[in-house]
């Protein structure tokens, strides 16, 4: 009971503080919804002359002009280029100058690690990379979900019996089955102490898109552990061998490996001796193997566990827990549930 | 006697007014000056610290002459604590600082412009904005060196020479 109101009063402050962004008849409308529809909330999409929409984990639908929810666009609030020029003040703070690098990746981190996606006219460099983006006419705030504890079910996979070593461990599954929310707390828990009672570890995190700190100007937003170091916006290939070389980890955590340097830099850290936490997209090992480079890491043994994930009972259900060679260890139960009940 | 006493009264409130206008003269171009200076420090952060503006204008307040540097800590204040735009905020930056009546009104124009601007313009445009304004300042500043120059002792001597002449007159 006292694990399932922490996590409600966590998901409560979780989306308050993501509604700061809207503007003020907007958030009053969102506030008068029912609590669990605001517990399940994740997206809130903004585009411009376009119904509000609300998405979530079973939730879809525009914000009604006077109350609740609809499905019916011409019923819903319709977001105006006021709405959208205050949308956008709060995310930038008033500075787009500030976060043009941010805007280049399509995305600003607000306080309290939610991602913010835009989308508008993009401008080009004269090499042909996006320069940035302006005219504003998409954002999308989705609001950061931290789950402490999530990973608890995993814990006994993640080390070596025989000496309490780290295992590299790869998270698998497609977008939005709470690949990174795992990857964070196993992060948090390595750090704190708690996979492996009286095993001390140091974690360093690479952290490209500033999604598993949710960092706001270089400052982690998520409770990650007294032992661990973030390099924020940081390329991961560069950024493994950065922390490899300067901050001696036992455990380098990064999220979405898929290129030729993510391949090279993963083989370098397990040749080092330190274990790489991270994850990719695929549906299933065998997809992921298939993907260019990674079969490679599988060949060369680099992850001692593969983990898979879905969404079949909530984002973070966990499908199979499988050794080096790809063989199952652990498979869901079919009454097995995602991160809502770690 | 009384006569004397009104002649000493009429000659120094003559020269008085003289002087206090001249003093708005030589006041005008320090104060450009202050802005200017200000405006510099707004760039550097802004350029260089990549600070959001919020932070920016504090640290301006905190490093800029007074009393400039009251424009920029009520401006700081109101977006920091208040859901207001960049332009308003501005705007109560300079309602603060409207007492100080050695300015003319256009000597404002120039920031509240960057104030339209600075929110949703990226770097290479800003600094372009910066560099306009910081021209368009020093140009002030100039025609204001310029009036100080002509003005400052030509008020000071109007003063006490009008007093003189209001004395012959009424004798």
């Amino acid at each position: 009971v006292q694990k399932k109101e922490a996590l409600r009063s966590s998901s409560i402050r979780m989306w308050q503080q993501a509604l700061l962004v809207c503007p003020p008849d907007i958030e009053s409308r969102i506030h008068r919804l029912p609590e669990p529809l605001l517990n399940q909330m994740e997206e809130l999409r903004f585009r411009l002359g376009q119904p509000l929409q609300v998405c979530g984990q079973e939730v879809e639908g525009f914000l009604h002009k006077t109350a609740g929810l609809t499905t019916h666009p011409e019923e819903a609030l319709v977001v105006t280029a006021e709405h959208l020029a205050r949308v956008v003040q709060v995310i930038t703070q008033s500075s787009l100058y500030a976060v043009e690098d941010e805007l280049r990746r399509g995305f600003i981190t607000m306080q309290g690690g939610h991602r913010v996606g835009v989308a508008g006219r993009v401008l080009l460099q004269e090499n042909g990379w996006v320069k940035t983006i302006r005219s504003i006419t998409s954002v999308n705030v989705r609001i950061a979900k931290e789950h402490i504890g999530a990973a608890n079910p995993l814990l006994p996979y993640l080390y070596r019996k025989l000496d309490g070593r780290p295992y590299s461990v790869l998270f698998l599954s497609s977008p939005q089955c709470g690949k990174t929310t795992l990857l964070r707390d196993v992060a948090r828990q390595w750090s704190c102490n708690r996979v492996r009672v009286g095993k001390s570890v140091k974690v360093s995190i690479i952290d490209e898109r500033s999604e598993i700190s949710g960092c706001l100007d270089g400052i982690p937003q998520f409770d990650l552990g007294p032992r661990t170091d973030v390099l924020d916006a940081c390329p991961k290939a560069e950024g493994m061998l950065m922390a490899i070389r300067s901050l001696s980890p036992d455990i380098v955590v990064t999220d979405e490996i898929g290129r030729k340097d993510d391949r090279d830099a993963v083989l370098e850290a397990t040749h080092a001796g330190v274990s790489v936490l991270t994850t990719a997209h695929a549906g299933s090992l065998q997809e992921w193997r298939n993907r260019p480079f990674m079969s490679e890491l599988f060949e060369a043994r680099a992850f001692s566990r593969y983990i898979l994930l879905s969404r079949r009972h909530g984002p973070g259900t966990v499908e199979s827990v499988l050794d080096e060679s790809g063989r199952p260890l652990m498979e869901q139960r079919a009454a097995g549930k995602g991160m809502d009940v770690p | 006697m009384m006569k004397w006493l009104g002649v000493l009264l009429i000659l120094t409130a003559s020269t008085a007014i003289g002087f206090r206008v001249a003093a708005d003269y030589r006041k005008r171009p320090r104060l450009i000056q202050g802005i200017l200076q200000s405006l510099r420090l707004l760039r550097q952060e802004i350029e260089y610290s990549i600070q959001p503006l919020p932070q920016a204008l504090k640290s301006v307040a905190m490093r800029a002459p007074s009393p400039c540097n009251e424009w920029f800590r009520v401006a700081a204040e109101a977006l920091l604590t208040s859901d207001v735009s960049v332009e308003s905020a501005f705007h109560q930056g300079v309602d603060a600082h409207r007492d100080i009546d050695a300015l003319a009104e256009g000597d404002y124009d120039v920031m509240l412009h960057l104030a339209e601007v600075i929110a949703i313009t990226n770097r290479s445009h800003l600094t372009l904005q910066f560099d306009t304004a910081i021209l368009q300042y020093e140009g002030i500043l100039a025609v204001a060196e310029d009036k100080r120059k002509k003005n400052e002792k030509l008020w000071q001597y109007f003063g006490a020479l009008g007093g003189l002449l209001i004395i012959v007159i009424l004798i």
